[in-house]
C-alpha cells in the first residue's frame, strides 16, 4: 500500500503540495487528475523518490519511499524518459535488467514483437508514440509491485491505448500490480481506473468538490 | 537480486556513459608514460627518477585536468530534468549512486596511470634506461600523489558542480576555490604590511599560502618546482604536504557526498543550489574585493597607510560591489540597487575586517622582549652580494652576546626617524624561547647605516649571509675564477681547492662593512658542483690577499684591473631621465667614443665592471653612464666588449 500522509513540497516560495494525504491500496489501478501545475507529476516524484518532501511522509508497504526496500518495488515511468544517444529498445531492456530483479527479457522481447518495434532500432528513429511502447514494455517487465505512470497514454494512437489499457488491467489482475497514473486522458481513466484521485492547487478534493469546480 | 549486484550493474552502466574519459585517460597516460620511461636523451646531471617522479609537470597537468573535467561530469545526470527522474527513480540510495561516479572516476584515473607507469618502467628496467633502487620511489610516489592530487581537483570541482546551478556559477565557483585562498592571504600579507610599518611577513600567513592554497598545496605537494630545478625528489620534504592533501581529498569527498545527499533534485531559479552557499560567495567576494580596492588606494598616499583612503574605499567600494554582485547573483542588470538590507551588514562586515586586520598586523609587527629571544638573524636586503635575502634569514643565527648587541641596536634604530628615499630595510627573525618565530622590519637611516658594521662583522652574520661560507666539502666541484674580462676554470685537486677556500673564507671572515661601503668586486669565485647540488659564488675584493696570493700562485692575477688590458677604445653613453605623474622614461641623450690613449688610460682608472657593481645602492655608482669598454684578450688576438659602471 502506498500511503501519503500530510506530504507538502514547495518551490521557493510556491507551494506545490499542500499537506496531501492519500492511500492507494494493493491491487488497483488509481488515477490521479488536474490541472496544469496541480503538483500531480511531484506526487509521483516523491513516491519514487526522486524528491523530497518539505513536511510528511510517504510509506510503501510501510517503508519510507528513499528507502532501497521501497524503490525495488516501484517503478517511475516519468512523462520525459531519458536515453542514451544510441539507445535501442535492446539497450534499454538491459540496463534495466542490472538494476530489477525480476525483469524478464523474455517477456520483453514479446512485447516488443507485440507492438512491432525493431529491437535493435535507434530510439532517436521511433516517433514519440513507439518511444512511450518502449517504456511501457520496459515498465511491465521489471515486475515490480507498483508502477507510477506520468502521463502514459500521451503519444499513443487509439488502439495502442486500447492494448496499453488491456495489458495494465491484465498485470494488475494477474500479479496484483498498483499503478498510479497520472493523466489529462480522462475516457481513458474512466475505463481503467478503480478509484480516481483530484488535485488542485496541492491539496485533493473529494469528487464532490471536483465536479462543482469543474 | 543482491545489492551487490545491481551496484556492479550500476558501475558499468556508470562506466558506459564515460568511455570517452576512459579512452582519454588511456592514451594520455600511455603517451606520457612512453615518452619519460623510454627518454633516451636525458641531460647530463639529471636523473630519470625525476621523469617519472610526481613533479612531471605534464602528469600535473594531466592530473589538475583530468580532475577538472572528471568532477564536472560525475553526476551530469543532475543537469536535465529526464536524467535526475531516472538516476534518482532507481532503486539505489544517494549515497549509492555517489560512490559510483566517485569510483568509477577514480579507477578511470588511477588504473591507466598506474598500469602504465609501472609497465614502462619495468620496460624501462629492461631495456637498462633506469636503475630500479634509483627510480623506484620516484614510480611508486608517482602513482601515489597525482592519485591524491586528482581526488583532490575533482573534490573541488564536483563541489562546485553541486553548489552552483549553471556552468557560469560552476566555473565561477571553481576558480574561487582554486585563487580565492591564495588572492585572499596575499591581500591580507599586502594590507598588513601597509597598516603596520614593522610587520615583515608572518609564519602563520606563510603556512596558510603553502597549505590553504589549492594549487600551492598541489604543486608543493608533487614537487614541480623540484623538477623544474632538476634537483632530487626528497619525501621527507613533501610528506606534511602530501598527508595534508590526503586529508583535504578525503574531506572534499565526504563532504561532496554529503552535499549531494541532501541537495535538491529539482532546479531552482537561484544560481547557488544552497542559499547559505550564496550568502557565502557573496560575502567572501565582497571582503576580497574591497580589501584589493582599500590596497589599491593607498598608492595616492605614496607610501604607508591612510586611514582616510582605507575610509574611502570602503564608503565607495562596499556599494558599488554590492551593486556588482547583486548583478552577477542575479544575472540582471536592474537588479544593481537591491538587497539593501545585505549592504549595512556588508559595511559592518568590512569595518570588522579591517579592525581584526589593525588588532593582528600590530600584533605581528611587535617586537618581542630580549629575554623571549633565543636568537636572531638580522639582513639588510641592500647589501645584494650577500644573496637572497630570505635564504639568509632562515640560515641566521646570532646568539649570546652578539644577540644582546644586535637586539639592543634594533632597539635603537626603530626610534630613528627615516623617509623611504634615505633609508634601507632592515629584516628581523626572532627564534623565540617558546619555540615559535617572530619577524620584524624597520627602517636603518643613511647617516646611521655605518652602525651596521657591528652586525656586519659578526661571524653568525656572515655565515648565515654568504653561501659560500657554509660549502660543506669543495670534494665534488671545480672552481671557476673570472675578473668580468678574462675567466678561467682551475685545474685543482681536492686539497688544491680546499686552501683556496680556507683563504677565501678567511679573507671574507676579516672583512669589514667599511669595506663593502667603499669598495668595488675585482672578481668572483664559483664553485660549481659536479654532482648537479648547485653552484656557489663569491665575490673577490681588492683587499682578499690571501685569496689573490693562493690564485697568483696557480698562475691568475686575478688582482689586474681594467686599466691593465689593451684597451682599444670606451664608448661612453649618457642617459637622461624623463619622469612626471604616468611616465617614467630613460633615453639615450648622448654617445661619445674615447679612443685617444691617454683619455683612455685615466678613464679605465675610474671604471667597474657593471656585473661586479652589486652593492650599488651602499657603493654609490653612476646609473646614468654606460661606458662599453673595448679591449685584447690576453692573447692580444680577440677584441671583447664589457659593459662598466663609474663610481660616485
Amino acid at each position: 500500500m502506498i500511503e501519503i500522509c500530510n506530504v507538502t513540497k514547495r518551490f521557493g516560495k510556491f507551494v506545490c503540495l499542500d499537506q496531501v494525504s492519500l492511500e492507494i491500496p494493493d491491487g488497483m489501478v488509481y488515477g490521479l487528475v488536474g490541472e496544469n501545475g496541480a503538483g500531480k507529476s511531484t506526487l509521483l516524484r516523491l513516491i519514487a523518490g526522486v524528491y523530497r518532501a518539505d513536511a510528511g511522509e510517504i510509506r510503501i508497504d510501510g517503508r519510507s519511499a528513499s528507502a532501497v526496500a521501497a524503490k525495488e518495488e516501484i517503478f517511475y515511468m516519468p512523462d520525459r524518459q531519458y536515453y542514451d544517444r544510441n539507445a535501442t529498445p535492446l539497450t534499454v531492456g538491459n540496463f534495466y535488467r542490472n538494476f530489477y530483479a525480476g525483469f524478464s527479457m523474455e517477456d520483453y522481447r514479446g512485447l516488443l514483437e507485440m507492438f512491432g518495434l525493431e529491437e535493435n532500432a535507434l530510439l532517436d528513429s521511433f516517433s514519440k508514440g513507439m518511444k512511450k511502447q518502449v517504456f511501457i514494455a520496459a515498465a511491465l517487465c521489471t515486475n515490480t509491485r507498483y508502477l507510477l505512470c506520468d502521463e502514459v497514454f500521451d503519444g499513443l494512437d487509439p488502439q495502442i491505448r486500447k492494448v496499453v489499457n488491456d495489458l495494465l488491467l491484465g498485470a494488475v489482475e494477474g500479479r496484483k500490480l498498483t499503478i498510479l497514473i497520472v493523466s489529462h486522458y480522462l475516457e481513458e481513466l474512466n475505463k481503467i481506473c478503480g478509484c480516481k484521485g483530484y488535485l488542485h492547487r496541492g491539496r485533493i478534493l473529494t469528487e464532490q468538490e471536483w465536479q462543482e469546480l469543474l | 537480486m543482491n545489492g551487490m549486484k545491481r551496484f556492479t550493474g550500476l558501475l558499468r552502466e556508470d562506466l558506459k556513459r564515460k568511455l570517452g574519459m576512459i579512452a582519454a585517460a588511456w592514451y594520455s597516460m600511455g603517451m606520457l608514460c612512453l615518452v619519460f620511461s623510454m627518454k633516451t636523451t636525458v641531460p647530463t646531471g639529471e636523473v630519470r627518477s625525476l621523469y617519472v617522479g610526481p613533479g612531471n609537470t605534464s602528469f600535473f597537468a594531466v592530473m589538475v585536468l583530468f580532475g577538472i573535467l572528471m568532477g564536472a561530469g560525475a553526476f551530469r545526470f543532475l543537469r536535465s530534468e529526464p536524467e535526475t527522474d531516472l538516476y534518482f527513480g532507481l532503486p539505489f540510495t544517494r549515497p549509492q549512486l555517489f560512490v559510483a561516479g566517485w569510483v568509477n572516476n577514480l579507477l578511470i584515473f588511477a588504473v591507466p596511470l598506474t598500469v602504465c607507469r609501472l609497465l614502462f618502467f619495468q620496460i624501462s628496467l629492461a631495456m637498462g634506461y633506469s636503475r630500479y633502487e634509483e627510480s623506484i620511489l620516484s614510480v611508486r610516489m608517482g602513482c601515489l600523489v597525482p592519485i591524491l592530487g586528482f581526488l583532490f581537483m575533482m573534490g573541488l570541482s564536483m563541489l562546485a558542480y553541486l553548489l552552483a546551478q549553471n556552468t557560469g556559477c560552476r566555473i565561477g565557483l571553481l576558480a574561487l576555490f582554486l585563487l580565492g585562498p591564495d588572492a585572499g592571504i596575499r591581500l591580507i600579507e599586502k594590507l598588513l604590511g601597509m597598516m603596520v610599518p614593522s610587520f615583515y611577513r608572518s609564519e602563520v600567513l606563510e603556512m596558510m599560502k603553502e597549505y590553504l592554497s589549492p594549487l600551492s598545496l598541489l604543486s608543493r605537494s608533487t614537487g614541480v618546482q623540484e623538477y623544474a630545478d632538476g634537483s632530487y625528489w626528497l619525501l621527507q620534504e613533501h610528506l606534511s604536504y602530501i598527508l595534508v592533501l590526503a586529508v583535504a581529498a578525503v574531506f572534499l569527498s565526504v563532504l561532496c557526498l554529503v552535499i549531494f545527499c541532501i541537495r535538491p533534485a529539482e532546479r531552482t531559479s537561484r544560481m547557488f543550489t544552497f542559499r547559505s552557499v550564496e550568502y557565502l560567495v557573496r560575502y567572501v567576494c565582497l571582503v576580497l574585493a574591497t580589501v584589493w580596492l582599500v590596497n589599491g588606494v593607498q598608492v595616492f598616499v605614496f607610501g604607508g597607510f591612510s586611514m582616510a583612503m582605507a575610509g574611502i574605499a570602503v564608503l565607495f567600494g562596499v556599494p558599488v560591489v554590492h551593486g556588482l554582485l547583486n548583478m552577477i547573483l542575479a544575472f540582471d542588470a536592474r537588479k544593481f540597487v537591491s538587497a539593501k538590507g545585505h549592504l549595512l551588514v556588508e559595511f559592518c562586515v568590512m569595518l570588522l575586517v579591517l579592525g581584526v586586520f589593525s588588532v593582528l598586523g600590530s600584533r605581528s609587527g611587535r617586537m618581542p622582549a630580549v629575554e623571549e629571544i633565543e636568537s636572531a638573524a638580522v639582513v639588510l636586503p641592500a647589501l645584494a652580494s650577500g644573496g637572497d635575502s630570505e635564504q639568509a634569514l632562515s640560515r641566521m643565527k646570532i646568539e649570546g652576546d652578539g644577540l644582546v648587541d644586535a637586539y639592543a641596536w634594533i632597539r635603537k634604530i626603530s626610534g630613528e626617524k627615516s623617509d623611504a628615499e634615505n633609508s634601507h630595510d632592515i629584516l628581523v627573525k626572532y627564534y623565540l624561547k617558546n619555540g615559535r618565530t617572530a619577524y620584524y622590519k624597520c627602517r636603518l637611516p643613511v647617516y646611521a647605516l655605518g652602525s651596521f658594521g657591528d652586525i656586519y662583522r659578526q661571524e653568525a652574520y656572515k655565515k648565515g649571509t654568504y653561501d659560500i661560507l657554509c660549502l660543506d666539502s669543495v670534494k665534488y666541484c671545480e672552481i671557476r675564477w673570472t675578473n668580468g674580462m678574462e675567466q678561467y676554470t682551475l685545474d685543482l685537486n681536492e686539497q688544491e681547492r680546499q686552501v683556496l677556500w680556507e683563504a677565501y673564507c678567511t679573507d671574507l671572515g676579516e672583512m669589514t662593512f667599511a669595506e663593502i661601503r667603499t669598495k668595488t668586486p675585482i672578481g668572483q669565485l664559483t664553485f660549481a658542483s659536479t654532482k648537479n647540488q648547485g653552484d656557489v659564488s663569491g665575490y673577490i675584493y681588492s683587499g682578499f690577499t690571501k685569496t689573490l696570493a693562493v690564485l697568483s700562485d696557480y698562475g691568475i692575477h686575478a688582482g689586474k684591473k681594467i686599466c691593465d688590458y689593451e684597451i682599444t677604445e670606451i664608448v661612453v653613453d649618457k642617459y637622461m631621465k624623463q619622469t612626471g605623474l604616468l611616465y617614467n622614461v630613460r633615453y639615450l641623450a648622448a654617445q661619445d667614443t674615447v679612443t685617444d690613449p691617454e683619455k683612455i688610460t685615466e678613464l679605465a682608472k675610474t671604471l667597474f665592471i657593471e656585473a661586479f657593481c652589486v652593492d650599488d645602492q651602499l657603493c654609490l655608482k653612476d646609473r646614468n653612464t654606460e661606458y662599453t669598454v673595448s679591449y685584447r684578450d690576453s692573447t692580444g688576438q680577440t677584441v671583447r666588449r664589457v659593459k662598466c659602471r663609474k663610481g660616485i
